[in-house]
């Protein structure tokens, strides 16, 4: 199993000389089985890239097929679809995983992006072979050779947490989620954090955090939120996103010795990622787990 | 006046090693009037970087002021609005102008940007600056003592709209997702560019990928160059370029362009600042 990033950045893409290093594209990382099976994790500006370059690997002729796993439907995880080139060519295939939303169907969601008011390119002209898969939390399938499983995360409107079981390794896909700790975001809108939570409020946050401990339970690498530094998570809870921290706590109890920190903050500069990348780094030693800040173009075998 | 370019790239933005020079940002400038008013030509992801620039000014404490004007409402001009700082400071008011789009009023098409299913902020009320949406015509209106008029312009199936932008005897024209007619161009349009100091104009292909991208509704470089003579322009900037296009590509464009008898070429680039 082989993970690769193409886009590590949180809520927009940030072009720029300051960003080169860890890259300014918004998430899509990209799992290939042993056997030649393409996972797609996110649809943000990092699938145009690599849409191009799977264009070099038979999506060009129509011969391709991957499966695209999408977390949410927020802009930063859907915004590079409209530009993932080998949907546009007719003979490939692709199957779309996200959360059931009992509102709106998978494909008019994804189809809404093109419509004639935001976008010149229709939603009709895409050539490939699209299946949608409506997933809710706590389901398990297969995909070839693959287990994969969903999890629910913390985040507004509610995202899913992707878990892969393949080639004997374990990749776990945990971004746009706070943790299950101070508050518990839903459907609706917050504007600020709770000011107290009532015991069944916690009880059910323990609940899920155990969930999801269980969930991501000695997986190989897990790739997880850490858009925030603490004093910014403490500001802004209900904004659904983690810190470095987090990633470490949830690693020490899951027993999960690869950590990628994951959807970095678009304020952050190479400098002050190669600073974050250095601190946990020294942290997670400390504790036998091998912690990295995600950068664009980072491949790593499993 | 004095302009400032913080997105200048068409489509999407695009990140990476390539564009350093050019800039990844989708559409934006910055318009400081002498007066000090801030008035913003498009939203795209350069918008972003321009918040962070505001911060200092009154727009950072909610006590500023600045209208946006969108040439029409295609992620690449809108994108970045949803980022803009200071729209979640309370006491800013941010007015935006545009014209009614084809299909919805201009504030429903905002508004579905910010839908919950797509971003956390579900709405435009839930905004704590005051947002005020106009939908413009033909006639000019005035921004703080400076004249603006939004023309339509033919951008594929849909109209975009340029701002023609008067100030103290100074004009600048910002005319982006625009494909002219073959051969001729339209009077009204013309008109809109007349003898100005500057044009921004949507530049998107080089002459040989123009070809193949024929009737999506922009511009080479050479019909640029053709329509900013045509209309007596003193100086036209190159803008909203194709995200195909790595640094190389655009500088080859602007140097095969730059030498026109009467005519100032420039190119536009993130940080390029230029003074009426």
């Amino acid at each position: 199993m082989v993970v690769k990033f193409w886009g590590v950045r949180g809520s927009y893409p940030v072009p720029g000389i300051h960003t080169n290093k860890y890259g300014g594209n918004t998430p899509c990382v990209e799992v290939r089985l042993d056997d030649g099976t393409v996972l797609i994790f996110d649809a943000g500006t990092g699938i145009r890239e690599l849409g191009l370059s799977l264009m070099h690997n038979g999506f060009s002729e129509g011969n391709g097929s991957a499966h695209v796993f999408i977390t949410h439907m927020h802009w930063d995880h859907i915004q590079g679809f409209p530009f993932f080139s080998p949907v546009f060519v007719g003979g490939n295939r692709f199957t779309i995983y996200a959360r059931k939303n009992n509102r709106h169907k998978l494909r008019d969601v994804l189809a809404y992006q093109n419509k004639e008011t935001y976008s010149p390119i229709s939603f009709n002209e895409v050539r490939a072979k699209l299946d949608f898969v409506e997933v809710g939390e706590g389901r398990s399938w297969s995909v070839g050779e693959a287990a994969v499983k969903t999890v629910r995360l913390n985040h507004p409107s509610i995202a899913l947490g992707y878990r892969v079981d393949a080639d004997d390794k374990s990749f776990a896909y945990i971004t746009d989620t706070a943790p299950f700790e101070d508050i518990l975001i839903g459907e609706e809108f917050i504007s600020r954090p709770p000011d107290h939570i009532s015991e069944d409020m916690r009880r059910e946050l323990e609940d899920l955090q155990q969930q999801l401990v269980g969930f991501v339970s000695g997986a190989d690498l897990i790739v997880y939120d850490a858009f925030f530094r603490l004093e910014d998570y403490r500001r802004n809870p209900h904004w659904g996103h983690s810190t470095p921290e987090h990633g470490i706590d949830l690693c020490k109890e899951a027993g999960i010795q690869g950590l990628a920190l994951f959807h970095h903050a678009p304020g952050n500069s190479d400098d002050v990622m190669d600073q974050i990348d250095g601190e946990y780094r020294d942290k997670g030693r400390a504790m036998g787990i091998e912690v990295f800040a995600a950068k664009e173009g980072q491949e790593i075998r499993l | 006046m004095e302009i400032t370019f913080y997105g200048v790239r068409g489509t999407v933005p695009v990140p990476g090693t390539t564009t350093n020079e050019f800039g990844g940002n989708t559409s934006c400038v910055h318009v400081r009037t002498k007066k000090g008013y801030d008035v913003i030509l498009d939203s795209g992801t350069g918008i972003c970087s321009l918040a962070r620039k505001l911060m200092p000014t009154p727009l950072g404490k909610g006590k500023g002021e600045a209208s946006i004007l969108l040439s029409h409402t295609h992620w690449d001009h809108i994108q970045g609005f949803p980022f803009f700082i200071p729209v979640f400071i309370p006491g800013n008011t941010i007015r935006i102008f545009g014209r009614h789009p084809a299909h919805a009023k201009l504030e429903e098409v905002l508004d579905g940007q910010l839908n919950k299913v797509y971003s956390p902020i579900c709405s435009l009320s839930n905004l704590s600056a005051s947002i005020e949406i106009h939908e413009i015509d033909d006639r000019p209106f005035a921004l703080d003592g400076v004249s603006v008029t939004g023309g339509e312009i033919p951008h594929g199936k849909l109209a975009s709209t340029a701002f023609r932008i008067e100030e103290e005897g100074k004009t600048l024209v910002y005319m982006t997702d625009v494909e002219h007619a073959d051969g001729r161009f339209d009077p009204d349009v013309l008109e809109l560019a007349r003898d100005a100091h500057i044009l921004i104009h949507d530049s998107q292909y080089m002459p040989e990928d123009y070809e193949s991208a024929r009737g999506r509704g922009h511009s080479s470089v050479a019909g640029a160059v053709a329509f900013a003579r045509e209309a007596k322009v003193r100086q036209l900037v190159t803008f909203h370029y194709s995200p195909d296009y790595d640094d190389n590509t655009v500088r080859r464009m602007y140097e095969n362009f730059k030498r026109q008898p009467d005519l100032t070429v420039i190119a536009a680039q993130e940080g390029l600042k230029l003074v009426l």
